[in-house]
């Protein structure tokens, strides 16, 4: 096999899978039907990871570069396969499998699910690779398509409405990307970023307006599916409305694909670098901001969404620097985030249907009803402390890796601070959602598994614990070998080694502080004002006509920037 | 109400000002139009890939992994629409004599039964052609398939109680449970055909066995992986959409 169909086998293996998941589909039941389907996810979310290790020397060697079938550049599709590929490919595929072993156990299941689900797995691993516009928009159809479908595949109340309102403004977004793809094409005549590229410099404007206008337009379409602010409105319903594997997939590795993907396309691009810079700011913002709307949420899912919102927001911030060291920085934030974001999202999720209730306020002794639904030796409740540990960025877990990475880049500026407080505004924000693990009040009904809402006979069986595990498992692994992760990811981005560990006593020292300053405002966010507040920030306004008005907003003041700098 | 009204209006107006301010640039530019990719394909394109249709050249031959990939959205599309209205309460019930019970609505009449169960083979004819004769002319598998759906579409309406469509409701030849099959078949060989690599493994064997000596002769690529990704995206995209409308028509509830 050569290296460029050993470079297609992590998108066409999942392809593959899904094929077969769609003829058991056509089936209808029985025990072929359920063997087909097996070896489908099997063929799509395990083999890749043999591709992948194939491909390792060759990416170590710098990667491989080519079109499709070997057409020519000129017409055909350029693909890229580096260490960025590998590396937002071992993210999709860690997060895709992990969170489909937990859908086994607590659905959706059947092979429409697991057909769209792994049409989903292959279109990040075709993401990740592509180095050809159009292509890209072709990928991001795909995503945007699959994650409609398994975001209304929850029976939930509101989640045909959340699919729905993220379909319209992401398909919105999709013709601005259009434009921008026509814009670049109308002036070089190519599809491919390094054609792009090239015809570009030989131009004697660098393509002028429209090569301006065309980036600000690609990057904004694309920073939705990121949900950076202010293009952010579609993603906590879509979220927390999902099914809890949905969720995990959603916020773990949806939202950093394509962000990845736009670097590597603005990296070629003339204003790439100031659109980069500009997106990066947004990301501080967004961490910020993001973070205290989720302090004041009562959904503990809704909770965990605008979480998600927020630490992209970290990995955005690194991102926008552009240096492949901030970049390695970006992709260990972005990958510890899929294993303890997945990791929490599976295991509230499960706290909630065990409890039927999924109000912060109000769920208590999570503990105990676990207990009552299988879960002998506290396994969920262990998973969902190492997730919140590490995404509090407590050591020895990963988040305080990659969080303390982060930080070092920004050191003695505004968004050192800015992310410092949207630190302790984070562990906040857990110290009020662990109150779910208080005992139950006094005159509360005793048996919280009565509870109207509450999933009937949920078991929390062995895929599901298994899920938990790995993820945790995986969490406090990189955590603990946190320095020879950092050292394999920049090795692989072309980055230096990062100068000193992640152990040290000034991260430790601050790692205190965050939970100091997070145990105060804890505090204040308890009291009754805060909790007024907290009421007012979630009742506050929003409707689509906001979503559209924030995108275009965005993509307004992100053209003007670019222009300005032109 | 007025207030709210005026309000949408301003946004609206706020909306499009901003679109035109950024898009306007884009499209009102007089930069001399690209040539290069038209004149390559112009060129070579017959060559390269044997069809004289030099769009599905394009879409079938120098990109197919975006018709790949464009096959997969309406795959996805499509799924997910035939989940939503197998979830929808309140469709159209069939009876038990074996129509569905809009059957007997006003604009169901004895001439739509005989029309559609006449025009339906001539339909599915049509579709095979438009499906098969992509690469010389103006057509191929997506639009073959939708004929092909409407051909599926025909019969199905042809058949209802009281038609005299020729297929018996009780004959499930273009029934869902077919369609899938034929849907999963169809993905299947489009994604194999795809691969890098079996396009030109296909044109070898194709070669290989003579049926195309002539044409290779000239130093032009064998056609027939072309016609075999029309085929399997015309069976495709047929039995999803059929599968979609009989579907909406209740048929799966015979």
């Amino acid at each position: 096999m050569s290296d460029s169909e050993l470079a297609m086998l992590p998108v066409f293996l999942p392809l593959a899978g899904a094929a077969l998941s769609l003829l058991a589909k056509a089936l209808h039941g029985g025990a072929k039907a359920r063997a087909l389907e097996d070896s489908g996810a099997f063929i799509g979310l395990a083999l890749p990871w043999a591709a992948l290790a194939a491909m390792l020397p060759r990416v170590l060697a710098g990667g491989v570069s080519f079109t499709v079938s070997g057409w020519s550049g000129a017409i055909g599709i350029a693909q890229r396969f580096d260490g960025l590929t590998w590396l937002v490919d071992v993210l999709g595929l860690t997060g895709a499998g992990a969170a489909y072993l937990y859908s086994r156990g607590n659905g959706p299941k059947g092979p429409l699910f697991t057909t769209v689900y792994l049409i989903q797995a292959s279109a990040l691993a075709m993401t990740a690779a592509t180095a050809d516009l159009f292509n890209l928009f072709v990928c991001l159809e795909i995503l945007g398509l699959a994650s409609y479908v398994l975001v209304a595949s929850s029976e939930k109340p509101g989640a045909f409405l959340a699919a729905f309102s993220y379909l319209a403004v992401s398909s919105a977004a999709m013709v601005f990307f259009l434009f921008g793809l026509f814009g670049f094409y109308r002036v070089t005549g190519t599809l491919s970023y390094e054609g792009i590229q090239a015809a570009l410099v030989a131009l004697p404007d660098g393509g002028g307006a429209i090569a301006t206008m065309s980036t600000a337009c690609l990057a904004a379409a694309i920073a939705i599916r990121v949900a950076v602010m202010p293009v952010y409105g579609w993603l906590p319903d879509a979220h927390a409305l999902a099914p809890h594997a949905v969720s995990a997939i959603l916020s773990g590795v949806l939202i950093k694909t394509p962000l990845f993907a736009l670097g590597r396309l603005l990296g070629y691009l003339p204003s790439g670098q100031e659109a980069m810079a500009l997106i990066g700011s947004a990301g501080v913002v967004t961490a910020l901001a993001a973070v205290v709307v989720a302090l004041s949420q009562k959904d503990a899912k809704r909770l965990l969404a605008y979480h998600s919102i927020s630490q992209i927001g970290y990995v955005v911030a690194a991102w926008g620097l552009g240096a492949p060291a901030a970049m390695a920085a970006a992709f260990l934030h972005a990958f510890y985030h899929a294993l303890f974001k997945g990791l929490l999202f599976l295991s509230v999720g499960t706290i909630t249907d065990a409890a039927g209730t999924r109000n912060v306020y109000e769920l208590r002794g999570a503990a105990g009803t676990l207990g009552k639904s299988g879960d002998r030796f506290r396994l969920v409740g262990v998973a969902y402390a190492v997730g919140a540990l590490s995404i509090m960025a407590l050591p020895p877990l990963n988040g305080f890796a990659s969080k303390n990475a982060i930080g070092y880049l920004f050191k003695g500026g505004w968004r050192y601070w800015a992310l410092f407080a949207a630190g302790a505004c984070t562990v906040a924000s857990f110290l009020k959602l662990s109150m779910i693990f208080l005992p139950a009040r006094r005159g509360a009904p005793a048996d919280a598994a009565g509870v109207a809402g509450s999933v009937p006979g949920l078991r929390i069986g062995g895929t599901m614990k298994a899920s938990m595990l790995i993820l945790a498992s995986l969490c406090v692994a990189t955590g603990l070998f946190a320095d020879a992760t950092t050292a394999a990811v920049s090795r692989l981005l072309g980055a230096p080694p990062p100068a000193g560990g992640a152990f040290t006593a000034a991260n430790l020292l601050k790692a205190l502080q965050t939970l100091a300053l997070g145990a105060a405002v804890f505090g204040l966010a308890m009291s009754k004002p805060g909790k007024r507040l907290a009421a007012a920030i979630r009742g506050r306004p929003r409707s689509f006509a906001g979503l559209v008005m924030a995108f275009l907003g965005g993509l307004a003041v992100l053209a003007a920037a670019l222009a300005r700098f032109g | 109400m007025r207030r709210g009204k005026l309000l949408s209006a301003a946004t609206g107006l706020a909306a499009a000002s901003l679109a035109l301010a950024v898009l306007a640039p884009v499209v009102m530019s007089d930069v001399d139009w690209p040539t290069a990719a038209r004149d390559t394909i112009a060129a070579d394109g017959y060559a390269a890939t044997g069809a004289t249709n030099l769009v599905s050249a394009i879409y079938l031959g120098y990109r197919a992994f975006d018709t790949l990939g464009e096959t997969i959205v309406l795959l996805v599309a499509l799924a997910g629409s035939v989940a939503l209205v197998a979830s929808t309460p309140g469709r159209p019930d069939l009876d038990r004599d074996g129509g569905p019970a809009d059957s007997r609505g006003p604009g169901h009449t004895d001439i739509i039964n005989v029309i559609a169960g006449k025009l339906a083979p001539i339909v599915l004819l049509f579709g095979t052609y438009v499906m098969l004769y992509g690469h010389t002319s103006p057509g191929g598998g997506f639009q073959g398939g939708v004929v092909l759906a409407s051909g599926v579409i025909f019969i199905a309406i042809g058949r209802r109680a009281g038609g005299i469509g020729r297929i018996s409701p009780s004959i499930t030849a273009f029934g869902p449970r077919t369609l899938s099959v034929i849907e999963a078949i169809a993905f299947a060989t489009v994604l194999a055909l795809s691969f890098p690599g079996s396009g030109a493994a296909l044109a070898g064997l194709i070669e290989a066995t003579g049926a195309s000596a002539g044409v290779a002769a000239k130093g032009v690529a064998a056609v027939g992986p072309i016609i075999a990704l029309n085929i399997g995206i015309g069976l495709k995209v047929g039995s999803g959409v059929a599968l979609l409308c009989v579907m909406m028509l209740g048929g799966d509830q015979e």
